[in-house]
């Protein structure tokens, strides 16, 4: 878009000026220009105004500002729930991070049945969501689960797993990771393919190891993707929700509880619209506040 | 040209757009919610409009039979039939709605709920306070109901003297045996029939021999969507506890379930758990794995409704005949005693019906005997509903509480259903005896913030589940404290009204 720069012009006659210059492309981005409007703006725009009100239904009653957000705030599940969030975060990272990259190398590597394994790691993705947790409870059963039957084979007593307190967390984000973890290497072997055969060549003549190649020529290759990974993966996991919800309602005693979680028993387990708003707003701004950092630290990177 | 033609591109992709949104209109976005679901004030003079003869009235009601209900299907048309004779003007749709907390306020806020829904008593106080109940207290008078509902039902439904439901089936929380396991345990009397526990030392010396003997730990709790809570309640006044206090003078609510008497109720479950190891495995779970667990003949107790174990048969092809009933037995601390949380159904009128629409609600409970006029057809409704969850396997013959006080009701209810039952009522003594003579106590659900009191108590009972150095004093303690300055305290200075 060529932009006009004539400065004494007024604000209002340097945008119609731009509009009808790139009228075509206004026509063009309007059906999703629209849909946007209406499923995503509008929606984020009225929770905002919702978590500000005391609500009737979804209907907004009377403007009590803060209050809201002070009840949420002051409610003991709250802290539990917003330690839990990061660190599910924090778990997603050391669990789920590297596994897509390594994947993807492998995948990279492979001769033979390519196809066939990249159905197999993305397989897990097809799977919906609920099914998925469903499924995993069920491995993680405490007494006819798939894994403490593997594991009574060699002698080892069955574990709680998900009714353990410091294991839940952790236990949920496998079952997060191997349902995300193909979608995200398939992502990372597109841009592995990107990348020019001729430096290994060239390292290869000049004698590194397959480790060294790893290092200093496929690492820094997609290295821009890894940002856009981290990002994507932190926004992702922030909004944690539905997999503890089907896994173990938050428990036990709040040690699996969500931001996003909380803000559903608001919404609709105990009906209040406004509350489930508040907590939405308070996620909102948490991502807003960690995406900021994020780019702040990679602009101090760059300098 | 090319300016023209975008133009006119851009119109017809507006109007397509417009036409796309029309339905989005009446989404809960927008304000169709609230138009659609004014408040319920303006349904009250609905019986003294009746509808003019000839004008059609459309109403949607729930309760469609399953696809593979053959016989419940086939009395839903000759009902349907029966309705349009008598009323040829009402023109009725029966739709499928299972009240499902995650899906009601959606349906609720656009404005989708059927003229005519059920819930449950545990629902009644938000679906009233957010206006989701039409106020049909005139009905309720005009058909001559109300003097004839069971009084304690009555007042779960009713604010400020106006009522805003029909109570169609009541009971009080039991104890669910698994007959075939206390058999298989020798805990039989001399005739062969079961020896239920009479408090909850036995209980748990019972649970340990049905585990010997069957090697299924053998009493049930769930711990999951409020029903942790929910069950703990019930065990709090059985040892003689009570959940909140409230204080006449000032006006307020005290949390008091930190008392002596629901710590022991907590150490007991937590024996259950870590003493006797008796309880089941899989402790994250709700009721619905009790019905599964009761299907498989591998869980022997439980505190349920008396229609519940319907699900074991229904979802996973269990026999109504390897189960049992008794009232839920008084804690053994020496303030325990005899008494049931009061649970039940009742029957809605969406807020957005007519007067007429009301009015031709009433009309179809009054067909499907719903409501407390005995006629012919209403009888003959009875046996067709009770041959069909025969048909089906389900319980038939323990009536509970029913929602109708008087006694002639009551008999010629039950001689209706009598051809039909499928169980050994004697089974079923302990629980029915106590019922119909007064000897359990009945306790409604604690009238504040209810749900989210069970919340919280959701999560003590997890902790003494899974933790064997869990404190219950401790948690609930802190439950108490938090319950109390999260939401009483809150409530009490007239921050919110609930």
């Amino acid at each position: 878009m060529q932009l006009v720069t004539g400065k004494k012009k007024p604000l209002v006659k340097r945008f119609a000026h731009a509009f009808r210059q790139d009228v075509g492309a206004w026509v063009l981005m309007l059906p999703s220009l629209i849909l946007f409007i209406f499923f995503v703006w509008q929606p984020l725009v009225n929770g905002l105004i919702l978590s500000l009100f005391e609500t009737k239904g979804f209907d907004p009653v009377r403007f009590i500002g803060l209050q809201n957000f002070i009840d949420v705030v002051q409610e003991s599940s709250f802290r539990a729930a917003v330690i839990n969030t990061f660190k599910y975060t924090l778990w997603s990272l050391v669990l789920g991070f590297p596994l897509p990259i390594l994947t993807a190398v492998m995948l990279n590597e492979v001769k033979r049945f390519k196809a066939f394994f990249r159905f197999t790691v993305y397989f897990p993705s097809i799977v919906p969501g609920v099914a998925a947790a469903i499924l995993w409870s069920l491995i993680y059963h405490p007494t006819s689960g798939l894994l403490n039957s593997l594991l009574s084979v060699f002698g080892v007593d069955a574990i709680p797993w998900l009714q353990n307190q410091n294991l839940v967390i952790p236990c949920i984000v496998i079952m997060m990771t191997w349902k995300g973890f193909g979608s995200t290497a398939i992502l990372y072997l597109a841009s592995l393919q990107g990348v020019n055969q001729e430096l290994y060549e060239a390292a290869m003549i000049d004698g590194a190891g397959v480790f060294r190649k790893f290092w200093n020529i496929t690492l820094p290759s997609i290295s821009g993707m890894f940002s856009l990974m981290l990002v994507m993966q932190i926004i992702g996991v922030f909004q944690v929700m539905y997999e503890p919800l089907t896994m173990t309602d938050g428990g036990p005693n709040n040690a699996s509880i969500s931001l996003m979680l909380t803000s559903y028993f608001y919404g609709f387990r105990f009906y209040q619209a406004g509350r489930a708003a508040a907590v939405g707003t308070i996620t909102f701004l948490f991502l807003i506040g960690l995406t900021f950092l994020y780019f702040y630290l990679q602009r101090k990177n760059d300098n | 040209m090319k300016k023209v033609l975008s133009l006119v591109l851009a119109l017809l992709m507006v109007l397509a757009l417009a036409a796309c949104s029309a339905p989005a209109e009446s989404t809960p976005a927008d304000d169709g919610g609230a138009a659609a679901q004014t408040p319920a004030d303006d349904g009250g003079d609905a019986a003294e409009e009746p509808a003019a003869e000839g004008e059609p009235i459309e109403i949607s009601v729930r309760g469609l039979p399953k696809e593979t209900d053959t016989a419940g299907k086939q009395i839903m048309e000759t009902r349907l039939a029966t309705m349009k004779e008598k009323y040829p003007n009402v023109t009725v749709e029966v739709v499928d709605f299972p009240y499902d907390v995650n899906t009601f306020l959606p349906k609720a806020a656009s404005g989708q709920l059927p003229t005519l829904y059920n819930t449950f008593f545990t629902e009644a106080n938000k679906i009233i306070s957010q206006g989701f109940a039409l106020d049909i207290t005139d009905l309720m008078n005009e058909w001559g109901y109300t003097d004839k509902v069971n009084p304690a039902y009555l007042e779960l439904i009713s604010r400020d003297g106006k009522i805003y439901g029909l109570p169609s089936s009541g009971y009080a929380l039991g104890m669910w045996y698994n007959v075939e396991m206390f058999k298989a345990a020798g805990l039989v009397d001399e005739n062969g029939n079961p020896t239920y526990p009479t408090n909850s030392t036995e209980l748990a010396e019972m649970a340990v021999k049905i585990k010997e003997a069957t090697g299924y730990k053998a009493y049930f709790f769930p711990t999951k969507n409020n029903q942790g809570g929910w069950m703990f309640t019930q065990l709090v006044w059985s040892f003689g506890g009570d959940m909140e206090q409230y204080d006449e003078e000032n006006d307020t609510y005290t949390a008091i379930f930190n008392s002596q008497e629901a710590v022991d109720a907590l150490q007991w479950l937590k024996d259950m758990r870590w003493k006797y190891d008796v309880v089941q495995d899989n402790i994250l779970c709700d009721t619905t794995e009790a019905h599964k667990l009761f299907a498989l003949d591998q869980i022997a107790m439980a505190q349920m409704a008396q229609d519940q174990l319907n699900n074991s048969v229904t979802n996973y092809n269990g026999d109504i005949t390897h189960f049992g009933m008794g009232t839920i037995v008084p804690g053994d601390n020496g303030k325990g005693k005899s008494i049931g949380l009061l649970g039940g159904t009742f029957e809605v009128i969406a807020p957005n019906a007519t007067a007429e629409q009301a009015n031709a609600c009433f009309q179809w409970m009054e067909l499907e005997g719903t409501t407390p006029n005995l006629t012919e057809e209403t009888l003959q409704s009875f046996a067709d509903n009770a041959m069909v969850d025969q048909e089906n396997g389900k319980l038939v013959g323990v009536l509970g509480l029913p929602a109708w006080t008087d006694p002639d009701y009551i008999s010629q209810r039950k001689a209706a259903i009598e051809p039909y039952v499928t169980v050994d009522l004697e089974l079923y003594k302990p629980y029915t005896d106590a019922c119909e003579n007064g000897t359990y106590e009945l306790h409604a659900e604690p009238p504040v913030y209810c749900q989210e009191m069970y919340k919280i108590l959701d999560s003590c009972v997890q902790a003494v589940l899974t933790d064997e150095n869990a404190d219950p004093q401790a948690l609930l303690d802190k439950a108490a404290e938090d319950f109390q300055r999260d939401y009483l305290d809150k409530y009490n200075s007239g921050a919110e009204a609930q």
